[in-house]
């Protein structure tokens, strides 16, 4: 099976054919949403932060949001900055160029003179790039070229019977095709990560996945706080998970069964192909924006409760374990994975169908979220703003 | 009524119902192969969990052959097994290590 997309300049492969209208802090963001309302086939992402942080929260910044320009569904990026912040157009245009070479434009209010010809000028090039973008036609490419980001949110006990493990078997027959899936949200192993050690591929992949466990329940015991007490989440609990371990057990089944290959960092791109890992929240939206900074071009992500959240860069594919939420949220679910735990399909019958729906949003099938524009974006910050 | 509940492995200590349960109500299950059936004891919403053996207070909670916490009191079996009565355990990480 293969699919078609767009080819881009560094040798990955989009599945949507958009142009990036980049905000490298808070105060270009509100600029970079006027731009791109005023250029059809742009979009923006929105940014919190970008100044007044510490080290390690302006490597965060500029690893994600260089990583949103570097993702094979961004044609070119049109960079807005304001001058004087933290995380330096300079230090962003770097960031963005180690990472690819894609067409970049790159603007700074305060060199510009204001925010009517920071507009004036980058309204110009974000349609001289979108005119350029609408120029690449689509070519097949084997499935080996995709790259998935699995996820779970509003979990409920249906996600780890019936969703999770529909998802992990999708997850199983990409990286058997020679793709990669990677799954996220490091809270979400926790009470679980003995099992996920197992499928290391090296001892060191298997003290890594233990160690981001070790390291997350540390990080928060020295703000003296405990992940318990907001997880399970209240709507968790209701569905009828009622711990983390119950919670994570569930949740790692998203993650398949193939060796892991590798363990990245928060929004960094993976230098390997296969099962990965990345260390993030288990708060959905910061975690999703990770993946798709690290360059995943679909998402699939379980819900139970029900969920509405999107991604502008990735198209988001929602699936439920609940035949009740998926009647009662047809706007937002994708895909009813239920069948499973009436008995009326196998996990891998209707893995099967997932991964053909997969196939089809790569071919451009525009997902619920997608229909509706949702851009949802969230970033992990390391401490408080300083 | 009967209720079609799941056991996910042999040594799980609760099953999860498919569907809202009254009490008095007979929820059924697969064991290696066989039908097993226990009384619930009480309303259990949708894809949450009834014991299907006695628990006592602290002890380990199984479901998916693992331990998914302690309990924090005496549960029968047929009873609702929920985050009111059960709690999560420390990890002791250095050790999987």
């Amino acid at each position: 099976m293969n699919f078609f997309g767009y080819e881009r300049p560094d040798g990955r492969v989009g599945i949507r054919n958009k142009v990036l209208i980049l905000p490298t802090c808070a105060c270009s963001q509100e600029t970079c949403r006027i731009v791109s309302e005023q250029v059809e086939g742009t979009c923006y992402v929105g940014n919190t932060a970008g100044c007044s942080e510490v080290e390690e929260n302006l490597k965060i910044c500029t690893e994600m949001y260089s990583g949103f320009a570097a993702n094979p569904n961004i044609y070119g990026t049109v960079m807005i900055g304001l001058g004087c912040e933290g995380c330096t157009p300079e230090s962003m245009k770097e960031a963005i160029l180690k990472k690819t070479n894609k067409p970049l434009e790159v603007f700074v209010i305060q060199e510009e003179g204001g925010t009517v010809n920071t507009i004036n000028k980058a309204v110009k090039a974000a349609r001289k790039m979108v005119q350029d973008a609408s120029l690449v036609q689509k070519k097949e490419f084997p499935l080996s070229e995709l790259f998935l980001g699995v996820e779970c949110g509003g979990s409920d006990a249906t996600s780890g019977l019936a969703a999770n493990p529909v998802v992990g078997n999708v997850s199983d027959r990409l990286v058997d095709a020679g793709g990669s899936a990677v799954m996220s949200e490091t809270t979400e192993f926790i009470g679980a990560e003995h099992i996920l050690a197992k499928r290391a591929a090296t001892p060191e992949i298997k003290k890594q996945i233990i160690g981001i466990c070790k390291d997350l329940e540390e990080h928060l015991a020295n703000v003296n706080q405990n992940l318990r007490t907001g997880q399970p989440t209240p709507g968790n609990k209701e569905g009828g998970i009622s711990t983390i371990e119950e919670k994570s057990l569930g949740c790692i089944y998203k993650g398949g069964s193939r060796p892991i290959v590798e363990v990245l960092e928060y929004a960094q791109m993976p230098t390997k192909k296969g099962a990965l890992i990345m260390d993030s929240p288990g708060f959905d939206v910061a975690s999703v924006t990770a993946m798709v900074a690290g360059g995943a071009q679909a998402i699939i992500f379980t819900t139970g409760r029900g969920t509405p959240t999107g991604n502008i860069i990735a198209p988001v594919i929602k699936v439920t374990g609940n035949s009740k939420t998926f009647q009662r949220m047809k706007d937002n679910i994708d895909f009813d994975a239920s069948v499973v735990l009436s008995g009326e399909q196998t996990i891998d019958q209707c893995g099967q169908a997932l991964f053909e729906e997969l196939v089809a949003v790569a071919n451009g099938k525009v997902t619920k979220a997608e229909a509706f524009g949702f851009n949802e974006c969230s970033m992990q910050r390391i401490c408080k703003f300083i | 009524m009967r209720i079609r509940a799941i056991l996910l492995q042999p040594v799980d200590k609760v099953v999860t119902v498919v569907d809202d349960v009254h009490a008095g109500d007979t929820v059924f299950y697969q064991k290696e192969g066989q039908e097993v059936e226990v009384e619930a004891r009480e309303e259990v919403p949708a894809f949450h969990k009834v014991a299907v053996v006695d628990l006592k207070d602290g002890e380990e909670v199984i479901k998916y052959g693992q331990v998914i916490g302690a309990m924090m009191s005496d549960a029968k079996k047929g009873d609702w097994i929920s985050h009111k009565n059960v709690r999560s355990l420390p990890r002791n990480y250095d050790e999987e290590c």
